[in-house]
């Protein structure tokens, strides 16, 4: 074993740790950057004086799709041409900031928020790779999940993640992205760290009040995530599984034996203890909480996404994503739009987008509030891009890259802030144009993690987090 | 930003410190000194005589003491270096010699009780010779660390001024220098004042810190080229004429230089030694040649076995070996040095006896790193491996047995050429070349992937030589169903937008640079090879090797934006436009690595002209390759490791070990059976999995058998066979457009490993707009790769929570656990004891019987259990999740 590539991260408790990232005799470190033992030591001594990460864990609501942000928190009412849009702006508890009529709850929350009003990239339209990992190429396919491309930012988490209990560090709800259709979305994945860090993704198995009669008429995904596989099978217990595993420890494999809790146990034991812990158990399971907590994130395959995100954070899990995903080969038509208003983009926010998203933002930001946990909890609103200011003949809005708004809530944030301005038709960066890479550095920063920190791509030869993107310190607290 | 940004160049500063300035110091204080020197009998010192002829030469001096047990060390950093006459002669104390004015006289060295004598002839110092921007300046901007790709060498710049990587451009260069922003970063009239200068000794904020002192040669250097106003010697007119820096430079003005030559070229330093310098030599076209050590840029290709500083000076942290590369002026050579720790007091070497020539060799080096090997493993652990590893497949109980029970001396012998001759080795081995040669239905089609595999699979089974495998694949054309070579071509995929028209060229030249030189290379596409000393030229060149390949579809085209699923043929065009070097438009001559292809006639397949080159038996990739990827099929790592990424900065693991492989292999014909057959008839192969305990720790040098998780077509195919429940595969079928809608079941008792595609049902969304396809999850999860590099990284052998779960409680393992006519259900029908029945289930799985422990506990579950069928589903389950079946070992 070597030790090598070391480098500092300041750890949720505000210690600062040498992480030291364990290469298991693989040529993999051989590489000509690979800094010795002794100058990651001295990298961490000049970093003292390193301001520590205010989030222990980050969840971020993922708006599948690309929303129309200015209809949501950038809007323009006053903008020429027609790209205004319907909606009226109204106040917020932060002076300066107003968001759509159609989020009546939000407005409550806006203190707490910043909002980035001017992201943008050029990674090519539904391509979630630049959101969760800052990588900002186009991809061939954003089908294909390519093992070698940069990893997503919990993925990282996952990465660093050496104090293993019962919880992994990195989930994603509700199921693998692109499930719903058939596809299988690159950006969440592990990437060049290797598949080992890939999310616990759950699964679902949505339904919806009515079926859609098309994609533009969307019904709401109704469901609950839930542990893949975790079903257990048909015919044995967990009862039966806590005694095929009891049993499993008395036989004589001499090779787990010689393994002493390598990779190998630590896999299995991670593995079964998510199928047995009461405690991870308790996590995924919404009908224990009340009612009343219920209506509040609301019951939605969204809310309860969210709710659990909120129940998984309390256990300490690093980093959750929970996507407002798309559903309509599989299991149903449900929603074939998701955020992808081409058409009756009004009409959907106003029906279904934005009044759950209201309820099940606010939500969240209540109970976590309540619980304390908005202290150490950071919420990031994001989507895969933006939506045209121009309206279209279907009263939609079509793709568009080149400016729309991240927001982020809650530990670490300077509340009631705004960073960067569009032009007069919320279309292009007026000043400070931010990357989708500046986001995933000020994330990593929140988190205690240093996104100059090198990490290993697929060749071994090492790679900064940051992907070149830097802080946005003018939102953090 | 301020606080952040200050934060990040910190960082930054404390990052590039590193950057070719990594101490690498000797001890200081008098009695370490003293240990480590001992006591020599004899210096050798390294030039005999010391001739320096004009104004900036210099000369390293290495100096090597013997010892009474016939030990060497290398003592130069330990010596006491002194000038008869001062006034002619400067000395550092690692041994660097200038001149300072005409004159002879002698260096005296000292070191312990020894002393040497070292005659001096100096000339032409005070002749004025002008500093050479491209000879003097450029390697200064490479040593110092400014055109690192850290710094001003990464293909953006840094802060607004980009170097070339290392100094490979140096018109780009010296445009950059004397011409972008404004001329300001250079100063011929005020050199001191110039902004190279500032910045690098860091008397303006400068992100990349100081780079070296005020009065050090690299700033005279910076200082004297500016004065003498900034020229550059490439080109005819001084610089600071408008019309020079668009002026091309014209061949001949400057010799080119030849070769670098680096002192020692491998060296093995033991304990209490931990030091060598290195000394550089440049010769040029014409001849002349001179000291560069001061100039040249070391760097270590393992920071945590050693580190090297700007002077050549290595320092070893620990037992191990490194490569370290030495860079000047776009040339690079490389030495390999190792350092040997004590061993412990009580370290005796154990004599393990030798099967073969690879015994001796791993052996060889095993003793020289002090590392005991493992023991032999039991008969049972035998026969494990090597079916899995020869023919993938679990042996049988009876099999097992009766190899166990067998009292012939050459047992083992004889199983390993039995297997050899199984049908399964067939498959086995043609699905580990399929899958790097990316046989996969989205690139060839169903039909193209059958015949390929068909006839893959013939040549290995007949064993043909790998040689003309590889020209057979090479030279191939015609229809890609009825000529399976061909796909060798069709593989490589087509870019949605054709942006590069050599796109498939360049694909074939880094395929065929990967599979069959065990060579990288992709970084060579934008740059010269980083670490290595492929250039642009090489890899375009070898590109050039396919220009008359065409590639074209055969009937009538789908809907355009749907996947172009024809049939596809190979046909030579003797007409092709050359491929052209981007910069200049020039066309690129076709070459082999390395190597000028001469003279090619227009109307001669150059891909035979490769073809020739490569199965050559002087070729010095081709065999190495092949027995590497042979190994590390074997050994679960290659000699060299990644299997298919030789460079000089990644040395093997035992040189003479694989250039014994390799003559071997090529003297008998490039076949694979034999070369499998020494590998595994081994001691070396043989040894336990077990680590023996040993202070040094062995991850590399084959001191024992590498666990390691089945590949995931094995893996399943052993869960079937101990289970008793057969997989079930279909296929869907080959289609040109719409959505397809016919499968075709591969026959009963088809095995993954003989899968012709990876992907093997199709799924369709009903809009009908995607169609893709979904692997077998199961295959999926264990890591089956997609099949569309040329890598065996692809595919992806570890063991994590995702497998463990698909163990656990996967459907897989679950329905087949279920099944009511399983293994189990026929064991319990045939009525045997429980101990019968316990012990055909782990000879199976495990091959060897339970242990008494194990067996007590076990049948101790299924006496107690009311349900006696599942009490042993339960217990098949824990040997499906033992590591020891999961893994080979």
């Amino acid at each position: 074993m070597i030790t090598i590539l070391g480098s500092p991260r300041r750890c949720c408790d505000g210690l600062t740790r040498r992480e030291s990232l364990q290469a298991g005799g693989l040529a993999m470190l051989g590489g000509m950057f690979g800094l010795p033992r002794d100058a990651a030591a001295t990298v961490a001594q000049n970093e003292n004086a390193q301001r520590p990460g205010k989030a222990k864990s980050v969840i971020v609501l993922y708006l599948l799709g690309g929303a129309p942000t200015q209809d949501m928190f950038a809007l323009k009412p006053e903008a020429p041409g027609g790209v205004g849009g319907e909606f009226k702006p109204i106040a917020t508890t932060a002076p300066g900031i107003e968001v759509s009529e159609l989020l009546p709850k939000s407005v409550h929350w806006m203190h707490k928020s910043a909002i980035v009003r001017t992201v943008n990239h050029k990674g090519g339209c539904h391509n979630p790779m630049p959101s969760l990992t800052g990588y900002p190429e186009p991809l061939p396919s954003i089908g294909v999940v390519q093992d070698g491309l940069p990893p997503s930012m919990g993925s990282v988490c996952e990465f660093l993640n050496h104090d293993r209990g019962e919880f992994p560090a990195y989930v994603h709800m509700p199921c693998m992205l692109g499930w719903g259709q058939h596809i299988r979305r690159a950006g969440p994945y592990g990437g060049f760290l290797g598949r080992q860090y890939d999310p616990l993704f759950t699964e679902c198995e949505p339904t919806s009040e009515k079926p859609s009669p098309d994609t533009y008429h969307p019904q709401v995904a109704l469901g609950t995530p839930r542990l893949p596989t975790a079903t257990l099978p048909a015919g044995v217990t967990i009862d039966r599984l806590n005694k095929r595993w009891r049993l499993a420890q008395q036989i004589d494999d001499a090779l787990r034996q010689a393994d002493g809790g390598g990779e190998f146990s630590r896999a299995q034991e991670g593995a079964l203890t998510l199928l047995t812990s009461k405690r991870v158990r308790d996590a995924f399971d919404v009908e224990s909480a009340t009612p009343e907590l219920r209506d509040r994130y609301g019951r939605t395959l969204f809310g309860n996404s969210a709710l659990i995100a909120r129940k998984l954070v309390e256990q300490g899990v690093q980093f959750v994503n929970v996507t407002w995903d798309i559903f309509w080969t599989r299991p149903g038509r449900i929603d074939g739009a998701g955020w992808d208003t081409h058409q009756r983009n009004f009409g959907i926010l106003k029906e279904t987008l934005l009044p759950n998203y209201d309820v099940t933002f606010s939500g969240l930001m209540e109970d976590l509030t309540a619980r304390g946990l908005l202290e150490d909890t950071l919420v990031v609103v994001m989507s895969d891009m933006g939506r045209t200011p121009k309206i279209n003949k279907h009263a939609g809005r079509d793709h568009w890259t080149f400016c729309y708004s991240v927001l982020f809530a809650g530990a670490g944030i300077r509340g009631g802030t705004v960073y960067g301005a569009s032009d007069d038709q919320a279309a292009y960066v007026k000043d400070n144009p931010v990357s989708p890479a500046d986001i995933c550095a000020t994330i990593y920063a929140c988190l205690g993690i240093d996104p100059e920190m090198q990490i290993p791509d697929s060749s071994g030869q090492p790679a900064r987090l940051s992907l070149g993107g830097g802080v946005i310190e003018e939102i953090l607290a | 930003m301020g606080k952040m940004m200050q934060r990040f160049a910190l960082l930054l500063i404390c990052g590039s410190l590193l950057v070719g300035s990594l101490r690498a110091a000797s001890p200081t204080d008098a009695v370490t000194r003293a240990a480590i020197i001992g006591s020599p009998v004899a210096l050798n010192v390294e030039p005999k005589a010391i001739v320096l002829v004009d104004a900036r030469a210099s000369q390293q001096v290495l100096v090597t003491g013997s010892y009474a047990d016939a030990s060497v060390r290398d003592l130069t950093c330990f010596c006491e270096w002194k000038a008869t006459d001062p006034d002619l002669l400067a000395v550092t104390s690692r041994g660097l010699v200038t001149g300072r004015t005409d004159g002879t006289t002698h260096l005296e060295i000292r070191v312990g009780d020894q002393h040497a004598l070292v005659p001096v002839t100096i000339s032409n110092s005070l002749q004025p010779r002008p500093i050479s921007f491209r000879r003097e300046v450029m390697p200064v901007l490479s040593s110092a660390g400014c055109s690192d790709i850290r710094c001003h060498g990464t293909p953006s710049g840094k802060s607004g001024f980009r170097l070339s990587l290392w100094g490979s451009d140096p018109d780009l260069d010296y445009q950059q220098l004397t011409r972008d922003a404004f001329g300001r970063r250079t100063n011929a009239f005020a050199p001191s004042n110039s902004l190279i200068l500032l910045k690098a000794l860091n008397h303006v904020s400068h992100a990349g810190g100081k780079r070296f002192r005020h009065a050090s040669p690299f700033a005279q250097l910076l200082r004297g080229w500016q004065a003498e106003g900034l020229h550059d010697d490439a080109r005819w007119s001084p610089a600071f004429r408008r019309s020079s820096a668009t002026e091309p430079a014209k061949a001949g003005t400057l010799t080119e230089l030849r070769s670098l030559t680096v002192v020692p070229s491998r060296s093995v330093s033991h304990a209490p030694a931990r030091w060598q310098q290195l000394a550089v030599r440049a010769t040029f076209d014409d001849g002349h040649t001179a000291g560069v050590t001061s100039l040249t840029t070391f760097s270590s290709t393992d920071l945590a076995v050693a580190n090297v500083d700007g002077t050549g000076l290595v320092e070893f942290n620990r037992q191990g070996e490194v490569a370290i590369l030495c860079r000047f002026l776009g040339k690079m050579a490389s030495v390999r040095l190792m350092h040997i720790a004590s061993p412990p007091a009580d370290y005796r070497w154990p004599e393990p006896p030798e099967n073969n020539y690879v015994d001796t060799h791993v052996f060889a080096k095993l003793k020289m790193l002090h590392i005991t090997p493992s023991e032999l493993c039991s008969d049972d652990q035998f026969v494990r491996r090597l079916y899995l590893d020869v023919c993938g497949i679990l042996p049988t109980p009876d099999e097992t047995q009766a190899f166990v029970a067998n009292t012939e001396p050459d047992k083992r012998a004889k199983l390993i050429d039995e297997l050899l001759q199984w049908p399964e080795y067939a498959d086995y081995w043609t699905k580990k070349w399929m899958d790097v040669l990316r046989v996969s239905r989205d690139s060839i089609q169903l039909a193209g992937a059958q015949a390929y595999h068909a006839w893959l699979r013939d040549w290995i089974e007949n064993d043909v030589s790998i040689a003309e495998l590889a020209e057979a694949l090479l030279t191939s054309k015609g229809e890609s169903y009825s000529n399976p070579a061909v796909n060798f071509f069709c593989v490589a995929p087509t870019p949605k937008e054709v942006t590069d028209p050599n796109y498939l060229q360049k694909d074939l030249a880094e395929a065929t640079s990967q599979l069959f030189l065990g060579v990288r290379l992709q970084c060579a596409q934008c740059h010269n090879h980083p670490f290595e000393r492929w250039t642009q030229d090489d890899y375009l060149g070898l590109a050039a090797m396919f220009t008359q390949v065409k590639r074209s579809r055969l009937g009538k085209a789908g809907p355009s934006g749907r996947p172009d699923r024809r049939q596809m043929v190979v046909e030579l065009d003797f007409k092709a436009a050359e491929i052209t070097r981007e910069s200049t438009g020039a066309p690129v001559a076709p070459g082999f690595l390395g190597e000028r292809a001469s003279d090619v006639d227009q109307r001669q397949d150059r891909r035979q002209l490769l073809a020739d080159w490569l199965t050559r038996k002087e070729n010095p990739f081709f065999a190495k390759a092949v027995v590497n990827r042979i190994w590390f099929h074997l050994h679960g790592r290659g000699i060299v490791e990644p299997v298919d990424d030789f460079r000089d900065s990644n040395p093997s693991a035992n040189d003479a070990l694989l250039n014994a492989l390799a003559e071997d292999f090529v003297a008998t014909g490039y076949k694979l059976r034999p070369l499998i057959r020494t590998i595994v008839s081994s001691r070396t192969y043989q040894l336990r999995a077990a680590a023996n305990e040993s202070r040094q720790k062995d991850g590399q040098y084959f001191s024992h058998m590498l666990a390691r998780p089945l590949p995931a077509e094995v893996l399943l195919d052993a869960i079937c066979d101990v289970t008793g429940v057969p997989e079930s595969y279909e296929i869907m079928q080959d289609y040109i457009s719409g959505i397809p809608t016919e499968s075709v079941k591969l026959p009963a008792g088809t095995r993954a490993v003989q899968l012709p595609v990876n992907d093997i049902a199709t799924l369709i969304n009903e809009s009908g707009k995607y169609v893709r396809y979904e692997l077998n999850p199961f295959l999926r999860t264990f890591g089956q790769p997609n099949r569309t590099q040329t890598c065996e990284c692809d595919r992806e052998q570890k063991f994590g929570r995702k497998q463990a779960l698909e163990l656990i409680v996967g459907p897989v393992v679950t329905n087949k656990l279920a099944y009511a006519d399983n293994r189990i259900g026929h064991l319990l029908a045939r009525k045997g004891s429980d101990a019968e029945i316990l012990g055909e289930l782990y000879l199976r799985a495990l091959s060897r019987p339970p242990s008494d422990a194990t067996t007590e506990a076990l049948l101790d579950h299924v006496t107690q259990s009311e349900d006696k069928r599942k009490a042993w589903e339960d217990v098949l389950w824990t040997v499906l999740n033992s590591q020891e079946f999961i893994y080979q070992h």
